[in-house]
């Protein structure tokens, strides 16, 4: 056991850091502060990974041959803190952390080469299709229905939560092709551009205002069998492999931001009295113990970063883990950074909260963002899984005796 | 002991309760705005003289005590309505009545008063004693943020320092004393709120609430009665929210079965009803404590508010939790209740200062 800096990985930050120091400019990081989303609109992200695209940086998860950066998952994992630390817009994720691997290892090689180039420099821009209004955790009872015809799929139903859908041109969906007994045989992924007649996006508003997902009709939707990834009936397996993707991710960089943002609001000082939040026992224990949370989850996310790169297998219920304490734990720290605000942190900031809004802060510019991102984080705990669904599945591996 | 209502209180519940359902809904309070919500201050206190709850009978009230102001709080929690209620009949009423205030006491009640608290300053910590906001040569200066409820207000109660050694001031202005600007936004509940700055107010000794530099603690007197309504009011949201949330569970199905099938979920909500039934056990505690024992009264309120808050945030959290992604859209009631929570357990100082109060108090 060492936990000293690896040289080689500290130069590679370096280089990181540089490169951010260049690109995220203040006036970026001003603009990717007013996004309190999941992730940034595509104003602001698109550009990101066009200027990541340029480095050759825009899917550090993907190996060399595709077009990606080959790191290994530690120096991932480096990229993201840094990129958390430095102020860079969120970037939306459907594209290259979901479909791009599904490409990879499903695709017909004419797919590949159409859709990897195209998510990589940001002209594809992805929504995901999976959840139905009556098919949520039980995302198998799925029943949005593809008929073949021909050389085409007529697809009928519709999905919801579709986030990002009103911006994007591709959408990748499950949709059912058969009935079999077992719900999750008869499942068929295939994507579409969103403009196909038949599609229609109507947008679900968050309790924080925010207009982020949505719900997606489709009614008659023609598409090409060629659009299809994958054997028919394959879908699910399909599924699997991708939610594994979206269940990993770094958590604690996110929380640790969160926190570092109370630090500095809660230590300026009363005008009158001079005293500081920072100073009060209470506050300072409530900071301690979503402090604690961020700092296990830290070591959690370097301990499985570091087994992963050395080649170790670490098990499938370590993604289950990461993604109920990595959401506990950004929950917590949100809302330490809005209690940090006191009073300011009732204001509604929706009219702040744009990329390139000039509209003043209501109070000040720091309380832009906190309540917002907390309101939304409360959906961490809800998709990709919920937090119940996840405590199921770890106790799945528990009883089958392979945790701990 | 007896913990019952009276006959008059259930029937002042059932009221409010049976105006409510037929003058409030989701839809005026989302898309209302300030228009919806003076609407229906209007017809509180002209139709059911609400306002009137804590005036005593000589100044034209109903003479009630706190006991009548949970009932009403209750229901508007309930119902996610009305948040001028406790400011203005609370806070406000338990402020005049204390310091003398007869007039001001009688505009209340009869609804043609409704008042703000412009207390809050830029960086300014719970509990201040003192404030930035001046009183020179009779002239009031100084700025004020989070005003909830000034654009509906006729009159704000403003903290101010007159003394450099002293605490602050209260002063009761008509919200159209010249040198007041208002600039408005909304809070996260959808209440209207301001910023107020004061710039030469000219404020007479008539204006003043109390003696010189005895604003804090009058302040806080009228904030920890409107604590006890607000918990009221927290009580009534805890009920809606679990009670919708289980009809939730049990409608919707996933895996074949009702949410409400699977335990982790019962287990989830037998929880929210005990931080519910902590919640009233404590805040009949305090409502019944007598306020003029002031220690026991602190100790109660205090206790009170921070077991009410505790289990205000875990049940709008769990409710959110439990309608999954239908908990965090504007379209459901539960995402209302959940930052209506925020703001409840926010007033007056929020969690933090009661549960220092309260661990000063067993001292
Ligand atoms: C902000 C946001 C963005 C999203 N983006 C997308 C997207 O882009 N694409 C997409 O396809 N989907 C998306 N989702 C959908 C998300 O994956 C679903 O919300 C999630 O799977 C939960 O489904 P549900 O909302 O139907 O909740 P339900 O399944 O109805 O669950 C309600 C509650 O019951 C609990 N529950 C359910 N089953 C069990 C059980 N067996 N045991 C114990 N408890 C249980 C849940 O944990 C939850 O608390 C998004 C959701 C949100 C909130």
């Amino acid at each position: 056991m060492d936990a000293s800096p690896d040289p080689d990985l500290e130069a590679f930050r370096k280089t990181v850091r540089d490169f951010l120091h260049q690109t995220i400019t203040p006036d970026i990081r001003a603009q990717a502060q007013r996004q309190a989303g999941i992730a940034a609109e595509p104003a602001l992200g698109i550009w990101w990974l066009k200027e990541l695209h340029k480095k050759g940086w825009a899917a550090p998860a993907w190996p060399k041959e595709y077009g990606g950066t080959g790191w290994d998952a530690a120096r991932r994992h480096i990229f993201e803190e840094e990129c958390v630390r430095a102020g860079a817009p969120t970037l939306w994720v459907s594209g290259h952390q979901l479909l791009g691997p599904v490409v990879m290892q499903f695709g017909t090689q004419a797919q590949k080469d159409f859709f990897l180039p195209r998510i990589l420099n940001g002209e594809h821009y992805w929504s995901q299709g999976f959840s139905e209004p009556g098919s949520g955790s039980d995302l198998a009872s799925l029943s949005t229905q593809a008929v073949l015809d021909g050389d085409h799929y007529i697809v009928n139903g519709g999905k919801i939560w579709t986030s990002h859908a009103h911006w994007s041109n591709w959408i990748f969906l499950l949709v059912r092709t058969a009935k079999p007994a077992n719900k999750r045989e008869g499942i068929t992924f295939l994507v579409a551009p969103t403009d196909t007649p038949g599609i229609t996006v109507q947008p679900i508003v968050s309790m924080s205002g925010e207009h982020e997902t949505n719900q997606v009709f489709l009614d008659n939707v023609r598409i090409p069998v060629t659009n299809r990834i994958g054997d028919e009936g394959l879908g699910w397996a399909i599924a699997k492999y991708l939610l594994e993707f979206e269940r990993a991710g770094s958590y604690a960089a996110q929380a640790q931001a969160s926190l570092d943002e109370a630090r500095i609001a809660a230590k300026s000082p009363d005008p009158v009295t001079g005293e500081r939040q920072w100073d009060d026992p209470q506050f300072r224990r409530d900071f301690a113990d979503a402090q604690l949370r961020v700092t296990a989850q830290s070591w959690m996310e370097k301990r499985v970063v570091s087994a992963i790169s050395s080649g170790q297998n670490v098990g499938d219920a370590i993604a289950s883990i990461l993604k109920l304490r990595g959401s506990e734990c950004q929950q917590a720290a949100q809302e330490v950074s809005v209690a940090a605000l006191g009073p300011l942190g009732m204001a509604d900031q929706r009219a702040a909260l744009k990329p390139g809004s000039n509209e003043a802060a209501i109070g000040t510019p720091s309380a832009i963002r906190p309540t917002a991102k907390y309101l939304n984080g409360r959906a961490a705990s809800i998709y990709g899984g919920s937090n119940e669904i996840q405590r199921n599945i770890l106790f799945r591996f528990i009883s089958a005796g392979q945790v701990p | 002991m007896n913990f019952d209502l009276s006959e008059e209180q259930v029937m002042l519940g059932r009221s409010v309760a049976a105006y409510l359902e037929k003058h409030w809904d989701q839809d005026r309070l989302s898309n209302g705005g300030t228009a919806a919500r003076r609407a229906l201050w209007q017809g509180i206190a002209a139709d059911l003289g609400l306002l009137s709850v804590m005036v005593p009978e000589g100044l034209g009230g109903m003479g009630g005590g706190m006991i009548d102001a949970m009932v009403v709080a209750q229901e508007l929690g309930r119902h996610l309505a009305l948040d001028s209620f406790v400011p203005t009949a609370v806070y406000a009423g338990t402020l005049f009545k204390t310091a003398d205030a007869t007039q001001a006491l009688e505009s209340v009640g009869t609804g043609k008063m409704i008042v703000a608290l412009a207390h809050t300053e830029p960086g300014q910590l719970s509990g201040a004693r003192k404030v930035g906001t001046r009183v020179e040569n009779g002239q009031l200066t100084g700025t004020k943020i989070m005003v909830a409820g000034a654009p509906l207000a006729t009159h704000f109660i403003v903290s101010a320092q007159e003394d450099e050694q002293q605490t602050f001031s209260l002063f009761l202005l008509s919200a159209d004393t010249t040198g007041i600007t208002r600039s408005d936004f909304t809070m996260i509940d959808g209440q209207p709120a301001s910023e107020l700055r004061f710039e030469d107010v000219a404020v007479g000794a008539e204006t003043r609430l109390g003696a010189i530099g005895a604003g804090a603690d009058l302040h806080l007197h009228a904030a920890d009665m409107a604590t006890i309504a607000h918990t009221a009011e927290a009580v009534g949201m805890m009920e809606t929210l679990i009670r919708t949330t289980a009809a939730y569970i049990t409608g919707r199905q996933q895996f074949g079965q009702p949410l409400s099938a699977f335990q982790a979920l019962q287990h989830r909500m037998a929880d929210m009803v005990l931080y519910l039934e902590d919640a009233r056990s404590l805040l009949y505690m305090a409502l019944l404590t007598d306020p003029a024992d002031t220690r026991a009264f602190e100790r109660a309120v205090t206790g009170m508010k921070v077991k009410a808050a505790e289990a205000l945030r875990f049940v709008s959290q769990q409710a959110v939790q439990l309608h999954g992604g239908m908990g965090i859209t504007s379209e459901l009631m539960v995402g209302h209740f959940f930052k209506r929570a925020m703001t409840v357990n926010e007033n007056y100082g929020g969690p933090g200062f009661y549960r220092k109060r309260y661990e000063a108090s067993l001292d």
